[in-house]
């Protein structure tokens, strides 16, 4: 209690009324005087001046001593401190670098994770009250499907049956030509219903949002994204009013939304109501079609139980009242959007964090270690300032602000690091983690940075700083190396955990490469070499043509570029998989005679293709006929279903020649005619869903992707297909070609990029790991020289003194290692969810974990023993 | 901070303080050089404080309110600090004399102790 009231004086001494240094000074001095007066007094001969001093001090020391009383060190102590560690970093220019490059690189690449981390994962939508926000499915579990979208009758029915919402609505996107912008452009269009705008609540730029009215009389209103705007538009200040011509509406502009805002997709570029459009466009107002995506705002009073309850109730009411479209999809699901659009890159990101969090403790470790060895160097340094009479907690302050400035200067240069990184981070991870492109350094990165480098820095000078309190200085001022220091346990202990940090990561980075090699050799379920994906949207002039001229145009594709020398096989499809996800999905149900599924419907992705489309993929049919490229009237439609599809909707049973009713455009009858390959639709880690394949007769798409097989090098055949099909339609735009590996491994590309993050980490660790056990060997070998001077005379040769270094290395090096593979386990099962086909504890990696580490323990030895085994005895026996 | 083993500078701290808390009570207020050169007298020459010490322990005991400093003038006209113990310092030093007294009468008793 005493020492508080202490400290609390202390505090208020440096902000109150404090007793001036003059006023100090001053009662100082008149001590001297009388000293001096009775100096002389006693002594009248001598001037007492000197005498007095004798007794009583120096004045400059009892000022030193009442300052450190008087409270928390003033400004004047602190800025003198801080430029003299200034001072000191200049005076030793290789230590310094090193220590800020490290500094910098382990705080750097820990704030850049930081803010990716942030930008990605925590930061809050920008939509105003975020939380609120919640997407709505409904769920048909014995399909399997628990994020389906929702029919517009169903819709309708829950917007007027519920309260738990202060608003609801649906869209639906689709790409779609855009004219009157200069040249006709292909955009990403989200037909909205319902109160849209007023559900997410962001303001616009310019302009107003359509408003729920709007939408309910169907007025050809549309919002554009400022991304179009200041694009194609031009930033045209008189954009409100113009008329943009979108398929076969027109519709006016009336507002402009600001770039953060992203609902659908990011790509999103018009918002347009949906009621505009008719139902050759969006199909019919058929409760069982369902293509609505729901986003909601609960209401400030409801919570998400209440909401999904209310909503699951109506569902089976409505399930009820029509058990022909609903009984299977009573379900609803409620998941915030925030979930929805972060999706699985949190378990990655968090992986990344603390991979680089690793890296900073061994950056920490390293430079405790490097502090500790300058410590010991300065130790005699010390010990002259406290003989001299600097308390030691001045000491002990001033080391600690060195390490502090150390830590502060690195963490300057680390921003820059971070800024750097970040940058590269955002260009090459592109596509692979949502909101990348929102992340940028900003105020609260800097202060983050800067407190930690003070703070790293500050924890790592601790150790030799609080060395200088414990032990007595006064040996270290005798002349002589007498005292032998060894490198302390502590560095030792440092190593030992700085290298099994080391196997952690290193053990990481391996297992995330295996997997990725893993991913790259598995089988897609297509030929993959060899081939090219032409993706081309439907030309403008055509948008209006009768089905069949759209269809008669494909096939012309498809004979002229078989023609091409090299080609051995052309086929078309919608959307190619991997490469865009299948939007298609056909329902039906079984009418054989076993019929087991009764009148529910099933639901299987379905793919539009052209019969060459197998062969030209390198799919293999299993079993059957390939689809016929005419289809004859009134006959059931041919389909060919994936072994996926056969093994859920016939189980046990051969497929071939089953018919089924179709649900939806026309509800004819459809034979299966042949079972063909699995293939992976969405990427290699999710299993092949059921897919079925229709010929590609069906009406227009707005895309059609040409897949062309070759003989031999596939990209020497791109510009004869672009001048083949431009001739056959000068008009006819291509959006993009590639080859069939190339959209394999842009599906990989999170994995890719993980494993690139990784690899730089794990070599990071590596190096710095091998640079500490060089350090603390070298300083060893340094401090050790006489020990070593007295056993080479007293007749050790160079093998044993190699050896003994040697030695030292491979107990530090070993229980590293142990340590880290224990830790390794541990770790990394903590990762199984981003691993493909590995396991956490795969052996492979793990020996080869060790043997990288042994070797670069090695190699860090081996300078330090052959200095030590270059030592002359007489010379090291000669040394102070 | 309070329950740790006191260390040597803590116990010299300790004992000056209750010296100088003991040396105002006698003589009433005195500015720092009397204060120092009573200590000597007494202990025969024994006690030589130097400034770098005595001044941090006056401020010391200004800070934990045992004592108040007032700036005054001396016999010779100089403007000096006089120091005077306030009622918790008078309360402090009784408690710390009786602490003394019992420690020193402990020790004694085991020095002294016949087999």
């Amino acid at each position: 209690m005493r020492n508080l009231r202490e400290w609390l004086h202390r505090a208020a001494g440096t902000l109150s009324r404090r007793r001036r240094d003059e006023d100090l000074e001053e009662e100082l001095r008149l001590h001297l005087e009388m000293a001096t007066d009775a100096a002389r007094q006693s002594d009248p001969q001598d001037d007492g001046r000197r005498a007095a001093r004798l007794r009583a001090g120096g004045v400059a020391q009892a000022m030193e001593a009442l300052r450190d009383q008087r409270g928390i060190p003033s400004i004047t102590d602190v800025v003198r401190d801080m430029r003299h560690a200034i001072r000191g970093l200049y005076r030793r220019p290789g230590f310094s670098a090193v220590a800020l490059f490290t500094i910098a690189l382990g705080i750097g690449a820990n704030a850049a994770m930081f803010t990716i981390v942030y930008g990605v994962l925590l930061k809050p939508l920008s939509y105003p009250d975020a939380e609120r926000l919640v997407r709505v499915y409904q769920t048909n579990p014995a399909l399997g499907v628990m994020d389906g979208a929702v029919s517009p009758p169903d819709f309708d029915d829950w917007q007027s049956h519920t309260r738990a919402w202060d608003g609801l609505a649906a869209t639906q996107a689709s790409p779609i030509l855009a004219l009157g912008l200069g040249e006709p452009v292909e955009l990403e269009m989200a037909v909205v219903t319902g109160d849209f705008f007023g559900t997410l609540g962001t303001t616009p730029v310019i302009g107003r949002a359509i408003t729920h009215s709007d939408i309910r009389d169907a007025i050809p209103l549309a919002v554009i994204s400022e991304r179009l705007w200041r694009g194609a538009l031009g930033g045209d200040p008189a954009v409100l009013g113009r008329t943009l011509r979108l398929g076969v509406h027109g519709y006016t502009i009336v507002g402009v939304v600001p770039t953060t805002f992203r609902y659908p997709s990011a790509g999103t570029d018009v918002w347009t109501p949906r009621t505009v459009l008719g139902e050759e466009e969006i199909g019919p107002y058929d409760r069982g079609q369902r293509v609505l995506d729901v986003i909601g705002r609960l209401r400030t009073d409801v919570n998400v139980e209440e909401a999904h309850a209310e909503l699951q109730a109506l569902a089976a009411h409505l399930a009820v009242e029509h058990p022909a479209s609903n009984a299977a999809w009573q379900g609803v699901a409620i998941v915030p959007l925030h979930a929805t659009v972060v999706g699985s890159a949190g378990p990655v990101l968090v992986v990344v964090f603390a991979a680089v969090t690793a890296l900073l403790l061994i950056v920490c470790a390293n430079l405790a270690n490097m502090l500790l060895a300058r410590g010991a160097a300065r130790r005699r340094e010390m010990a002259v300032r406290v003989a001299i009479g600097a308390s030691r907690t001045r000491v002990v302050r001033q080391l600690l602000t060195e390490s502090g400035v150390l830590g502060f200067c690195g963490g300057v240069l680390g921003i820059a690091v971070a800024a750097a990184i970040v940058r590269t981070v955002v260009r090459l991870g592109e596509g692979t983690l949502p909101r990348l492109d929102e992340v940028h350094l900003d105020g609260w990165v800097l202060t983050y940075t800067l407190l930690l480098s003070i703070v790293a820095g500050l924890v790592c000078g601790l150790p030799p700083a609080l060395a200088t309190l414990r032990r007595s200085l006064a040996v270290h001022l005798a002349d002589g190396r007498a005292v032998v220091s060894r490198s302390t346990s502590l560095q030792r202990g440092l190593i030992v955990v700085e290298v099994a940090i080391a196997v952690v990561l290193v053990v990481a980075a391996g297992l995330v490469a295996r997997s990725f090699l893993a991913l790259q050799s598995a089988d897609p379920g297509f030929a993959v070499d060899n081939a090219l994906a032409v993706v081309m949207p439907i030309n403008l002039a055509d948008v209006e043509q009768p089905v069949e001229h759209i269809a008669q145009r494909r096939r012309e594709w498809i004979e002229r570029v078989s023609a091409l020398p090299g080609v051995t096989g052309v086929g078309t499809i919608t959307s190619l998989p991997m490469q865009d996800r299948c939007r298609d999905f056909v329902e039906f149900t079984r009418s054989d005679g076993e019929a087991r599924t009764g009148t529910v419907p099933l639901r299987a992705d379905n793919c539009l293709v052209s019969s060459g489309y197998l062969h030209a993929m390198g799919i293999p049919l299993l079993r059957g006929a390939h689809l016929p490229d005419v289809l004859t009237a009134g006959a059931p439609v041919p389909f060919l279903v994936s072994e996926a599809a056969a093994r859920r909707f016939w189980p046990g049973e051969d497929p071939l020649g089953k018919i089924v009713m179709l649900q939806a455009g026309g509800r004819g009858e459809a034979v299966v005619t042949g079972v063909v390959g699995d293939v992976h639709q969405t990427g290699l880690r999710d299993a092949p869903t059921p897919t079925v394949y229709f010929p590609q007769a069906g009406g227009p798409r707005i895309v059609a992707t040409l897949v062309v097989r070759t003989h031999g090098d596939p990209e020497s055949l791109i510009e004869p297909i672009r001048t083949t099909v431009r001739h056959l339609d000068a008009n006819q735009a291509i959006r993009s070609v590639s080859t069939l590996r190339a959209v394999v491994a842009d599906a990989a590309a999170r994995d890719r990029f993980l494993t690139f993050l990784f690899a730089v980490f794990g070599t990071l660790a590596l190096v710095l790991a091998a640079v500490g056990v060089y350090g603390v060997l070298s300083h060893a070998v340094a401090e050790r020289t006489r020990e070593i001077g007295v056993r080479m005379a007293l007749g050790a040769n160079r093998r044993n003194v190699v050896g003994m270094v040697a030695g030292q290395a491979a107990t530090l090096v070993v229980a590293g290692l142990a340590l880290g593979l224990a830790g390794a386990v541990l770790v990394t099962r903590l990762m199984t969810s981003l691993l493909y086909q590995t396991s956490a504890h795969d052996a492979v990696t793990l020996v080869g974990v060790c043997l990288v580490l042994t070797t670069a323990a090695v190699v860090a030895s081996v300078v330090p023993a052959w200095r030590a085994a270059r030592v002359l005895p007489s010379i090291a026996l000669r040394m102070d | 901070m309070a329950n740790r083993e006191p260390s040597k500078a803590d116990v010299l701290q300790g004992t000056l303080d209750l010296m100088v808390l003991q040396t105002l009570d006698t003589l009433g207020p005195l500015h720092g050089y009397a204060v120092a050169a009573r200590l000597e007298q007494v202990s025969s020459g024994a006690l030589q404080l130097n400034m770098g010490t005595l001044y941090p322990a006056l401020m010391r005991l200004e800070q934990r309110g045992l004592i108040r400093g007032t700036w005054g003038t001396t016999d010779s006209n100089r403007r000096a600090r006089f120091y005077a113990l306030t009622a918790a310092g008078t309360r402090q030093l009784a408690r710390e004399k009786d602490a003394w007294a019992r420690t020193a009468g402990i020790i004694d008793m085991v020095l002294n102790s016949q087999r």
